[in-house]
């Protein structure tokens, strides 16, 4: 085993805002709850990936009608992994307090281009990296659908994470068993 | 040319026997043969196969016949099977009669993937997952179809994923064309919903259609 890039990766001193979730990860185990999901990615494994994701975000308690939009979510985050990081990422979902945090990681370069004028950027949180946003807007979507996103992006990498608020266990269905 | 209705033809009345067929066919080959014609080519239409007609499950032996028959002759019999209406186990059974098949120009195929031109109504047809691994035969699809049509359908009713990338190519696509020209998306809730959250409703001149069975 390598060095944990999760621990490499997280900015020193960095402190979440008070209002949001925190990032899910090593660091953080969520009080000793394993995770929904760890699964490493990379182009030629994008589809299952996505196949994985849409099949536990449904056991952890996601709606089904939610469920697609946190495939595409861990889809854009995965493929910006890919394209614009490392070229391989791990994805790594958790459930905790009623919160699916999916993570993407990769110890791929941070992006350095900077915005152009007129181009548009996506500036995750105020303490995060401007991600330029190439190639179709994804981290754009990915705003757009989850209830929060953040991305952070180091000289190890970056972390970006998407959770989804998952409805009250009394209206999610029972977990077959 | 002549044109035929299957009822009379291919058929006798509602039904379906191979040897009429057969019977039908011969016939037609001998009386354009005597007529002076060099050759014939028949088109068949197999749509009335989806019908309930008695004896429909004789095809497969009649296509199995066909084949000997017309093989060295100056006849060419080409029968047309609609991909979106006839189930796969029936276009498996019968695709190992014909001495060739002519799929729609298909740009990508693979397990997970299908974008070939759609000829009715014109555009492009997309099925399964895309993702921008697969953008450049998609931006080919596109390209073919502003060339080669005026009044655009992207047909992904059999679309299951569709990411950002290729959502947003689309969209940029449709955005360019001139004003004479429309553009139906045909597409599931899920998919219509990544249109939607990109603004390709409030396009002028695109219709989003929501296709619910496929």
């Amino acid at each position: 085993m390598t060095d944990d890039p999760h621990r490499r990766l997280q900015a020193p001193g960095h402190q979440p805002p008070a209002n949001a979730p925190q990032a899910a990860g090593p660091d953080v185990p969520g009080r000793g709850v394993p995770p929904v999901l760890a699964q490493d990615f990379d182009a030629g494994s994008l589809y299952a990936l996505r196949a994985a994701v849409a099949a536990h975000a449904t056991h952890a308690g996601a709606p089904e009608s939610r469920a697609p939009d946190i495939v595409l979510a861990v889809h854009e985050l995965a493929a910006n992994a890919i394209r614009h990081g490392a070229g391989h990422g791990r994805l790594v979902i958790s459930n905790r307090d009623g919160v699916l945090h999916c993570q993407v990681t990769d110890d791929g370069k941070p992006p350095t281009t900077q915005p152009g004028p007129g181009k548009e950027t996506t500036a995750i949180s105020p303490e995060g990296v401007p991600w330029l946003s190439q190639h179709g807007h994804g981290l754009w979507v990915v705003r757009k659908i989850a209830d929060y996103v953040r991305v952070q992006s180091g000289p190890g990498g970056t972390i970006a994470t998407a959770s989804f608020t998952l409805p009250p266990p009394d209206e999610q269905r029972p977990a077959p068993r | 040319m002549t044109a035929s209705a299957w009822e009379g033809s291919l058929l006798s009345g509602r039904a379906f026997a191979a040897d009429h067929a057969m019977g039908w066919l011969t016939g037609q080959v001998a009386a354009s043969l005597s007529e002076g014609f060099p050759g014939l080519r028949v088109a068949m239409d197999m749509s009335w196969a989806l019908q309930p007609v008695t004896g429909v499950e004789q095809l497969p032996q009649f296509e199995e016949r066909v084949t000997p028959v017309l093989a060295g002759t100056a006849v060419s019999l080409l029968c047309q099977y609609d991909r979106e209406r006839f189930d796969p186990v029936t276009l498996a059974s019968i695709t190992a009669f014909h001495t060739r098949s002519v799929a729609a120009a298909t740009y990508y195929a693979d397990a997970l993937l299908r974008i070939c031109r759609q000829y009715a109504p014109p555009g492009i047809r997309l099925a399964g997952e895309i993702d921008y691994q697969a953008e450049e035969p998609l931006a080919l699809a596109l390209a073919e179809a502003i060339r080669l049509d005026d009044d655009i359908t992207i047909n992904m009713a059999a679309l299951t994923f569709i990411d950002a990338s290729c959502a947003r190519m689309i969209i940029e696509v449709v955005r360019g064309l001139d004003a004479s020209r429309t553009v139906v998306l045909q597409c599931s809730p899920e998919i219509a919903a990544r249109f939607g959250l990109l603004g390709a409703d409030g396009l002028p001149r695109v219709s989003l259609v929501i296709a619910h069975d496929r």
